[in-house]
């Protein structure tokens, strides 16, 4: 199935679909689990792991907090480094600047490596509404693009795929007697994606960071392919948020520490490329013309915002995603956007209005599982209570939840009716409660006496009895160390 | 979206009536700290530890480094490797690299090519097996080998083939990536002149996207050697 | 030593699990501390504030405020509604001149009963003695906004004879989240039986914590489920090793 936002369901319905799903829980639970557990590694055995943290949000804050200085440097010299520079406001903007240079180049095959500002702008339904190919080669992406799907994990986009559905993809895509062993799949999609670097007319690619002292665009993968698509093809266009720039490359140092032990445990990533300009005209490879579109989409409305200017600190390592314990009932395609998981509920309603996504901040239980794996700190759990306080004001919050916390307020703000409405509460649950308990599925709470047995209220409150009972305070001595 | 209002709209949102003007060094904005922790900015190894480190980091990313007391070792070396892989081609990147390792002996047994200009090498360099580069820096924190684009130094051959040897000296190797930008830094950070690309190589081109199954070599080689000639000992 | 601390019983343990407070109350007589219960207190606000109504959970904070201003130490019976009050009420508050004080004060001086014993009295060692299967499960709130996650295992390992078997996925929150497990209770019960199966999977006896809201949740699951677990607060299960045991070492 296709999941996400084009059907108008609300995350409960998505959600419930994806519980339903046990092959997709039972592979979300494996993988996030071991990402975490090598994460744990990879930090215990870096060591002083809080202090990396704190020099990352540091960094971060610094730069969005002066993102006008930054950025212009960025830009300047990238400039002088032979780079073109484009500007876009919006999705729109991104995607007219990006077929303006495919037109200009008059390409027909777009290879691309796996980048989540591209997913945001939808820039393969553009491409090919034009009739122009685009080859997604990163391998989970190349899978995901064979289902028809969006990737349903920052990192890892197939995480929900099986080896099985991958073969079916890959026979499909013209693999011939394909096993489902690992190795068979991988050198089919090897074999397959070399013809697309070797014959693309453009590369495209995101950008995880960019270095403003230098104009360097940086560029993680694992596999390699961000490096081939950006030095193959004649023409190379990046796609960037705004908010990709770090001051220095003494910077990007507590980054390239910070992101792949978040990201999937791994000490160091196996290709950091560091991209300044275009080929010069004495070097021997490299592509003829750099485009580099910068992109804002919503970005500096939440720089604008002192609750959430923070989530422009983000460095998409997944992290928490992994430990989300949401994230890891439902998966990420209930979340309906292209950014899942903690940083998805925050980020999804801030860039996008829809009803579709008006309840992802509710779904979270505020454990602040996120923020305390977020390499760079950013009070998800916070911003989600946030997100919740602007909505409850807001014409999509039911009356009957308005009236209730008004009510709460009423009988909680003065002592006096506060133990009145305790007492009455406790003569009304009579007939329901049983041993203790109340087991019928009740009233407004039902969503909890569903599956839960809830306690009674009971026989005498606390405040009740405590005026009746007799203290004996000893005179002691703490233990003796 | 014109350039001016997309800085103007930044600077207004940030509390600002301009944009700040990157230009003035002076109008940089204050910072207490740059770049990573204290301690990790002090942390330096030994000519011995670098050697050993990054040959044991390597080794734990998949690949495998080999450290030879002189020059004519290294090449008995990669001559013995050569004969063991037996490629049918072997690509290697141009410069005076070849020279001044004195490789050409070495190689002469093989079908050799040599990386001279994009496009035209690229279809060439595609399926050959192995490839032959020399590199700029090495990092021993993390097993890293570092090539720059150069004149002369065709850095494709590092990826395109499924073996990559690397020849190299041990006084190249830094403790961690900050020293490499320092030494980046030394030959001048004007953008024009820094090279189009450093590529920041760590072990074998991995994957762990079915089922996060670990297998190597998807898009870049499988299979990464170093041969380090150990410099700082003759 | 002798001392006076205001309790801090928390809205669900005064109308819920009286016994908890009450449990509470004889180890600190027990160490010498004499608990006083201001009426003026209902409940920390931190409902309404998660379910995003600041005016609400204003008011019913403001209880706090007036109940606890005279003591030197608040304690409390969860690490959940201290975390609110360390984290949140400075914040809340902060717009009104005349309670901004006040809040902030009460943050220096609430703590939660685990983290009051062995950081604020020094006792670790309460002579208990339970000789039952035992697994623990951490409160998200407790352990990490608050950051109490040695103190009650330096209390249950003082306890003899109690034998702790570690929870698999300690650290996963529960699925409890407050309105969360009614707006979405599906994911939140999801969760809930997750819990329940690893705590079934220690074959422990006895499920302890330190926030009955989480203990109420996997509790209750765990009861509708058809394998009920005796679900203890610390101070519950303290209590109980005291009598079984020799009392309080001096
Ligand atoms: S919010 Fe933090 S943990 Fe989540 S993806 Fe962004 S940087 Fe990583």
């Amino acid at each position: 199935m296709s999941a996400g936002a084009k059907d108008r369901t609300s995350v409960i319905e998505r959600s419930h679909a994806a519980l339903q799903d046990d092959f997709l829980r039972a592979a979300v639970r494996f993988t996030t689990d071991r990402l975490k557990d090598r994460k744990h590694g990879a930090t215990e055995e870096l060591g002083r792991w809080e202090e990396w943290r704190e020099r990352g949000r540091e960094i971060r804050a610094h730069t969005v907090s002066h993102l006008d200085y930054y950025l212009r440097r960025f830009v300047d010299n990238a400039r002088a480094a032979g780079a073109e520079i484009h500007f876009a406001s919006d999705a729109q903007e991104a995607s007219a600047a990006v077929l303006g240079v495919v037109h200009a180049k008059q390409a027909q095959l777009v290879a691309k490596s796996k980048s989540m500002v591209s997913e945001e702008i939808h820039i393969n339904r553009r491409l090919e509404e034009q009739n122009v190919r685009v080859v997604e080669t990163d391998l989970g992406e190349y899978i995901i693009q064979l289902a028809n799907e969006m990737p349903s994990h920052i990192i890892i986009p197939a995480i929900h795929k099986t080896r099985e559905q991958i073969k079916d993809l890959f026979t499909r895509d013209g693999g011939q007697n394909l096993g489902t062993d690992t190795k068979a799949l991988v050198t089919f999609a090897r074999r397959k994606l070399r013809e697309t670097f070797l014959t693309a007319d453009i590369g495209m690619t995101g950008c995880n960071f960019g270095v403003a002292e230098s104009g360097s665009v940086v560029l993680f993968t694992n596999e390699g392919n961000a490096d081939m698509v950006s030095a193959l093809p004649k023409t190379h266009i990046v796609v960037m948020g705004m908010e990709r720039v770090l001051p220095t490359f003494a910077d990007l140092e507590v980054m390239a520490n910070l992101l792949p032990r978040s990201a999937t445990g791994q000490k160091v990533i196996t290709y950091m490329s560091v991209i300044t300009g275009p080929r010069r005209a004495q070097e021997r490879c490299g592509p003829e013309e750099l485009h580099i579109v910068i992109l804002d989409n919503g970005r500096s409305s939440q720089l604008g915002d002192d609750e959430f200017r923070d989530v422009l600190h983000c460095i998409r390592c997944g992290a928490c995603l992994n430990v989300c314990p949401v994230y890891r009932h439902i998966g990420g395609h209930a979340y309906g956007s292209v950014y899942p998981g903690p940083i998805g509920a925050v980020l999804t309603p801030l860039l996008l209005q829809g009803e579709e996504f008006a309840d992802l901040p509710n779904a979270s239980s505020l454990c602040g599982a996120c923020y305390e794996a977020c390499p760079v700190k950013i009070p998800l759990h916070d911003m989600l209570v946030a997100l919740r306080r602007r909505a409850a004001g807001g014409p999509r919050t039911k009356r009957a939840e308005r009236a209730a916390w008004r009510g709460y307020a009423l009988a909680f703000a003065k002592p006096g009716r506060y133990r009145l409405v305790t007492r009455m509460a406790r003569l009304a649950q009579t007939p329901l409660q049983h041993d203790g308990y109340i087991e019928s599925t009740w009233g407004p709470l039902m969503g909890w006496t569903n599956s839960r047995h809830a306690p009674a209220l009971a026989p005498e409150s606390f405040r009740d009895r405590f005026s009746r009972m007799k203290q004996d305070v000893r005179t002691i001595k703490s233990d003796p160390q | 979206m014109n350039e001016q209002e997309f800085f103007q709209n930044i600077a207004r949102r940030l509390g600002r009536e301009f944009p700040a003007d990157a230009n003035a060094a002076a109008a940089a904005p204050a910072r207490t700290s740059v770049g990573a922790p204290d301690f990790w900015q002090a942390h330096e190894w030994n000519h011995q530890e670098r050697l050993d480190n990054f040959a044991a980091e390597l080794a734990r990313l998949g690949g495998s480094a080999q450290v030879y007391e002189t020059l004519s070792a290294l090449q008995e070396g990669l001559a013995a490797l050569l004969l063991e892989l037996s490629p049918s081609l072997v690509g290697v990147w141009g410069g005076e690299f070849i020279a001044k390792m004195q490789l050409q002996g070495v190689l002469s047994p093989c079908k050799v090519m040599e990386w001279v200009e994009q496009p035209e090498m690229i279809e060439q360099f595609a399926h050959i097996d192995v490839g032959v580069t020399g590199c700029d820096f090495a990092i021993a924190d993390t097993g890293t080998v570092v090539l720059l684009a150069a004149a002369g130094q065709g850095r494709l051959v590092s990826l395109l083939p499924s073996v990559h040897i690397v020849v190299m000296k041990a006084s190249q190797i830094h403790t961690r990536m900050g020293e490499v930008w320092r030494d980046i830094e030394l030959r001048g950070l004007d953008p024009a002149h820094l090279p189009s690309t450093a590529i920041f190589i760590s072990g074998p081109s991995r994957s762990s996207d079915i089922e996060n199954d670990l297998t190597i070599g998807v898009h870049g080689p499988a299979a990464v050697h170093a041969l380090i000639w150990d410099d700082g000992k003759s | 030593m002798w001392m006076k601390v205001a309790l801090f019983a928390t809205c669900l343990v005064d109308n819920f699990y009286p016994h908890v407070a009450e449990s509470m109350v004889r180890i600190l007589n027990h160490c010498g501390v004499e608990v006083e219960f201001p009426e003026a207190q209902t409940c920390c606000g931190q409902p309404a504030f998660n379910s995003g109504y600041q005016e609400q959970a204003r008011v019913v904070g403001r209880t706090l405020l007036d109940a606890f201003g005279n003591y030197e130490y608040v304690v409390s019976p969860s690490g959940s509604c201290t975390g609110m009050i360390h984290h949140y009420y400075p914040y809340l508050f902060d717009s009104n001149p005349g309670l901004a004080g006040h809040a902030r004060e009460l943050v220096t001086k609430t703590y939660e009963f685990s983290q009051f014993l062995v950081n604020i009295l020094g006792v670790t060692d309460l002579g208990a003695q339970f000789a039952h299967t035992v697994t623990y499960h951490p409160s998200c709130h407790g352990s990490r906004l608050l950051g109490v996650k040695q103190e009650p295992l330096e209390l249950l390992a003082r306890v003899r004879d109690l034998n702790l078997v570690e929870l698999p996925h300690a650290q996963d929150c529960c699925g409890f989240g407050g309105a969360f497990a009614v707006k979405m209770s599906e994911i939140s019960t999801a969760m809930a039986t997750e819990k329940a199966d690893w705590v079934t999977e220690t074959g422990a006896e006895v499920l302890v914590g330190t926030d009955m809201g989480c203990l109420m949740n996997i509790g209750g699951r765990m009861r509708h489920m058809g394998r009920p677990v005796r679900v203890m607060h610390l101070a519950e299960l303290l209590l109980e090793g005291m009598e079984q045991g020799s009392g309080v070492r001096g």
